[in-house]
């Protein structure tokens, strides 16, 4: 029994520490886990032209992210380059035809957002809606690039 | 405890020998782990790549675990202060050569020479302070005692050094350390001393070794990971990181004058074994990025490492045959342990750094994304931090440098206030969260050094 009695307390001594660290949140000290891109998202109030593309932008991520099963920033970090988008498409196995695919569902998702939050209006959607159907494929990956600053 | 058959040397009953002999012991020990605060500036140094670089420490811990047990045998039948008198003179040499190295390939090489001599040091050095000593087993308790302060005191000694100084230094500081203890040995007459009579035949006792050799590995992420967490993920300067991270020594020579060397028995080792495992373990889980949640698990393991290192070491020398060649079975174990534990742990680490550096920048690019800026300040502050990204090269992104870069209009400056502070928290969250894998299998690594601990034979239970 006396044997027992030096690693009885260093295991009690371990075990504090670790719970300790536990409860105060040590588990959790990680990088910030980023929103479901699949979750509605709710559009600030729209003052201008700035604050729509601001909100287009960001509704056409969720919706393209959702549609490849990727987080929002990677997608957005991947079009800031065309280096960037060619390295995303390997490591997810994704082809251009695929990536052009839910960029449109991501621009048609920030028409449906933009629409029930009241920033586009009916008919402003359906003249959007036809436009990204329309748009050849590069050039809407070319757009989207430029306005993410690619 | 076996009897020793090492026959007196004439003069060796000197107390300075003997203290500089456990300095050279500890210097050598040491020298395994003094140049990791180094690293970056050897990086700088050579034009090498980073996991060529970390050939610095590996080449050294290798060689010293190839080379222990052979020397120690030569120590046996050459003589210990012969050996002792050729691996410290051998040992400034090397040192020195580290010190003036002109090209990496001539440093790893000096390294590797560095690490022959010590073992022949280290094993012979284990016989002539058994001498010097009242009793054969102080004399062991005060090598043990040298070779665990060794171990612990070298980061911070090796981060002291290259601030104040410069990488050359941690080598050039050594060659006097060495020649110290090398005049009193000539002086003294060690070297006529005669051999041991052949030793009588004893293997290396196993259960101790691969304790020692687990407990090693796992010690690899307190000294090697600890250090590299608080200068390259914390921003720590390597005169800081030292005084950090010499809780551990401090911790440890409390211990040591707190616990009776007598009293080191199977429970104190596995005691020091569980302390040790739960520090690595805290250090997996630390609440935030500041120093001072690294100081409690760093006392946990500094207590451990003063029970564990002492106890086993002793246990390992307590078996038939010479305590010299036993000597050199531990010193190899311990190295062999540092080995695996740097193959181990390191690719876990590195894998996990480009993980986590994935992660910051993908919860700082939705941070930025929804933030209040307009989009057109967005693109830019996203511009500007992904070029400091590309220019960090696995050191900490400047992000001032890019909010530095922006001009916000008065309405805007608490919203770039905010970002800097939640990208600043992003970051550090994810480089303190790269360790977090490495020091969890450090801890499990620790625990498994129980298995043979709680299995062996006990010389001193029995």
């Amino acid at each position: 029994m006396t044997a027992l009695r030096w690693p009885v307390a260093a295991l009690v001594a371990a075990v504090a520490l670790v719970g300790a660290y536990v409860a105060l949140g040590g588990r959790d000290y990680a990088p910030a886990a980023v929103p479901n891109p699949c979750q509605p998202r709710d559009w600030h109030k729209v003052a201008d032209f700035s604050d729509l593309e601001n909100e287009v932008a960001l509704s056409a991520l969720d919706g393209a992210a959702c549609r490849l099963h990727v987080p929002q920033p990677a997608l957005a970090l991947a079009f800031t380059s065309e280096s960037r988008l060619r390295a995303f498409a390997r490591r997810h196995d994704l082809s251009t035809p695929e990536i052009a695919a839910a960029t449109r569902a991501g621009l048609e998702r920030a028409i449906s957002d933009g629409r029930r939050s009241g920033a586009i209006n009916e008919l402003e959607g359906i003249v959007l809606s036809a436009a990204a159907d329309r748009v050849p494929v590069d050039q809407l990956i070319g757009l989207v690039r430029g306005v993410l600053g690619g | 405890m076996a009897t020793s058959s090492t026959h007196t040397i004439p003069g060796v009953r000197s107390l300075p020998l003997s203290l500089g002999l456990a300095i050279a012991v500890a210097t050598v020990l040491a020298d395994s782990s003094v140049v990791v605060l180094a690293l970056p500036d050897l990086l700088s140094s050579f034009d090498v790549s980073i996991e060529r670089i970390a050939w610095v420490i590996t080449a050294f811990n290798l060689a010293l675990a190839v080379a222990a047990v052979p020397a120690a045998y030569l120590a046996v039948r050459a003589g210990a202060g012969r050996v002792a008198a050729a691996g410290l003179a051998s040992f400034a040499a090397a040192s020195a050569v580290c010190a003036a190295a002109g090209s990496f390939d001539v440093l790893l090489a000096a390294r590797c020479v560095q690490a022959v001599s010590g073992a022949a040091v280290v094993c012979a050095a284990l016989a002539l302070m058994q001498e010097a000593s009242a009793t054969t087993h102080r004399g062991a308790t005060a090598w043990a005692a040298a070779a665990a302060a060794g171990a612990a005191l070298g980061p911070a000694v090796g981060g002291a050094l290259t601030q104040a100084f410069s990488w050359r230094s941690v080598f050039a500081a050594q060659v006097p350390l060495a020649l110290v203890p090398l005049g009193f040995l000539l002086v003294r007459g060690g070297l006529d001393g005669r051999a041991e009579e052949p030793p009588a035949r004893g293997r290396p006792r196993i259960s101790p070794n691969l304790a020692l050799a687990l407990v090693s590995a796992a010690l690899t992420a307190a000294l090697f990971l600890l250090v590299l967490l608080l200068v390259r993920a914390w921003g720590l300067d390597p005169l800081e990181a030292a005084a950090v991270v010499s809780a551990i020594p401090a911790a440890a020579l409390v211990t040591a004058r707190l616990v009776p060397p007598g009293s080191l028995s199977r429970g104190a080792a596995a005691a020091g074994v569980i302390l040790i495992a739960g520090g690595l373990a805290a250090l997996a889980l630390v609440p935030s990025a500041d120093i001072a949640w690294t100081l409690a698990p760093q006392v946990l393991i500094g207590c451990g490492l003063a029970l564990t290192l002492p106890a086993l070491t002793g246990d390992a020398l307590a078996g038939r045959g010479s305590q010299t060649i036993h000597g050199g079975w531990t010193i190899g174990a311990r190295h062999a342990g540092v080995v695996l534990g740097l193959v181990i742990l390191t690719p876990i680490f590195t894998a996990d750094l480009l993980t986590q550096q994935d992660a910051a920048q993908r919860s700082g690019t939705a941070i930025v994304l929804n933030s209040a800026l307009s989009f057109d300040a967005k693109l830019r502050l996203g511009d500007a931090i992904n070029h400091q990204l590309q220019q960090a090269q696995n050191r900490l992104p400047d992000l001032g440098l890019a909010f530095r870069a922006q001009h916000p209009s008065g309405a805007d400056v608490p919203v770039y206030r905010h970002l800097r502070r939640s990208l600043s928290e992003q970051v550090r969250r994810a480089a303190t969260h790269a360790f977090s894998r490495a020091f969890l299998v450090a801890a499990a690594i620790a625990l498994a050094a129980l298995v043979p601990v709680a299995a062996g034979r006990w010389e001193r239970d029995a």
